[in-house]
């Protein structure tokens, strides 16, 4: 989120001071993950606009890929049982730097998805906004992350052209 | 439903994110459909796939500690300032007595505590001893991974016996110990590395420690005196031998005590 190791300690720790002192705004018995990626994104838009001087970092190489706006384009890359042998050979680090390359939108959605294990409905609640751009945040970062997978596991030799 | 509109919902399919409505139309599909089905069971692979190689990075030590820092600083500032300030609004010099004769009562009790019954803080101690070695403030005076070693190197010097814990098949590696001292009394200080934990493992023969509030859990018969501070757990337990271990881990307490019951007949 924060694309700097040291910015992503700072917010941690604002996060954590936060939640301890507003604690009671938890409510008992829902779900304290998603309760506390609230409070990291609140945190994180408020400091940011704060720093709104400075220029937001984007790199335009990695929004390319993207750039249809279509969101329910319905060319998948076709999937073969092959892709996924060779995706299991793949290592994490290389899921990891691959979902990295994400625009952080769709990092977001990727991780929280995928990692976390959100349904759609929460991970529209942690990043404010409609379910529906959840969904098509999702299907067009998963989209990208099959081509850049299978990309990569050719590459490797994992899979054959 | 046709087959362009069932690859197209093949993914909330599989999340489940579908109505029950939709869901049973694609179901229904997916059996006739011998194509559709093998791109449902490949995009399944794939997701759980994708889902295996996701590794959750743990946050790195030193950011640890400052977290657990920062809360303490918080506990006491948020408990005490609070009541304080609100007591000075009102009538100072009344509080001001209030809180001398309130101070004289807690230090004469401390006094007590400290210098007249004697206890042994193990549970702060060894809480104390595991942070900072984690932050380095110490090193090990032998280190190695055979259990057998150390223990014959801490029997030479100890006056009560040391039995080294191993944890077989639990990915859970001993780096080695020191004699530390404690009040005056010698504790065979042990510290062990795990993938995702570390442990410290105190052995000593003082039975007459000090409790914190501590809990008693116990687990598959086995008794234990659990304290939690900073974010890591501190478990301890005697045996009727006068010879007692106290383990502190950031483990989750749960697994923590499983693994320790599993050892348990081995430590005291």
């Amino acid at each position: 989120m924060t694309r700097n190791r040291a910015d992503a300690e700072d917010l941690v720790q604002d996060v954590c001071t936060r939640a301890y002192r507003f604690f009671d705004s938890f409510k008992k018995g829902s779900n304290a993950k998603a309760w506390l990626l609230t409070i990291l994104r609140n945190t994180y838009i408020n400091d940011f606009r704060k720093k709104a001087k400075r220029p937001p970092v984007v790199s335009l190489s990695k929004l390319e890929p993207l750039e249809d706006t279509s969101t329910r384009d319905r060319d998948f890359t076709p999937l073969h049982f092959a892709n996924a042998k060779a995706l299991e050979q793949l290592s994490s680090d290389t899921v990891k730097a691959i979902i990295d390359e994400l625009p952080d939108e769709f990092k977001m959605v990727v991780i929280l998805f995928y990692l976390e294990e959100f349904s759609y409905q929460e991970i529209a609640n942690i990043v404010a906004c409609p379910k529906g751009t959840v969904m098509s945040r999702l299907h067009r970062a998963r989209k990208q992350l099959r081509k850049q997978l299978s990309a990569y596991a050719r590459e490797k030799g994992y899979l054959k052209d | 439903m046709n087959c362009e509109e069932v690859r197209e919902y093949l993914l909330p399919f599989i999340d489940q994110e579908l109505n029950k409505k939709v869901s049973s139309e694609i179901e229904t599909h997916l059996h006739s459909c011998p194509l559709c089905n093998q791109e449902f069971k490949s995009e399944k692979r794939i997701e759980s796939a994708i889902k295996k190689k996701m590794v959750r990075d743990r946050a790195p030590l030193a950011l640890r500690q400052k977290l657990i820092r920062q809360i303490d600083q918080l506990e006491t500032r948020s408990s005490l300032w609070p009541v304080l300030s609100s007591l000075f609004q009102f009538r100072p010099k009344r509080v001001l007595a209030a809180v001398a004769v309130l101070s004289i009562i807690i230090g004469s009790f401390y006094i007590y505590r400290t210098v007249i019954t004697p206890y042994f803080p193990i549970f702060q101690e060894a809480l104390n001893n595991h942070t900072n070695f984690l932050a380095g403030g110490f090193s090990l005076e032998i280190t190695s991974s055979q259990a057998e070693e150390v223990s014959s190197w801490f029997q030479e010097k100890v006056d009560f016996p040391v039995s080294v814990p191993e944890f077989p098949g639990e990915e859970i590696e001993l780096l080695g110990g020191k004699l530390i001292r404690i009040k005056d009394q010698d504790v065979v200080y042990l510290f062990y590395h795990g993938q995702e934990y570390d442990f410290s493992f105190l052995i000593h023969d003082c039975t007459e420690v000090r409790l914190p509030p501590v809990r008693s859990v116990e687990v598959h018969g086995h008794k234990f005196d659990v304290f939690t501070s900073q974010g890591y757990n501190v478990i301890h337990l005697e045996d009727n031998h006068e010879r007692a271990c106290t383990i502190v881990s950031d483990m989750d307490l749960q697994l923590l005590l499983e693994l320790l019951s599993r050892v348990e007949p081995t430590l005291v």
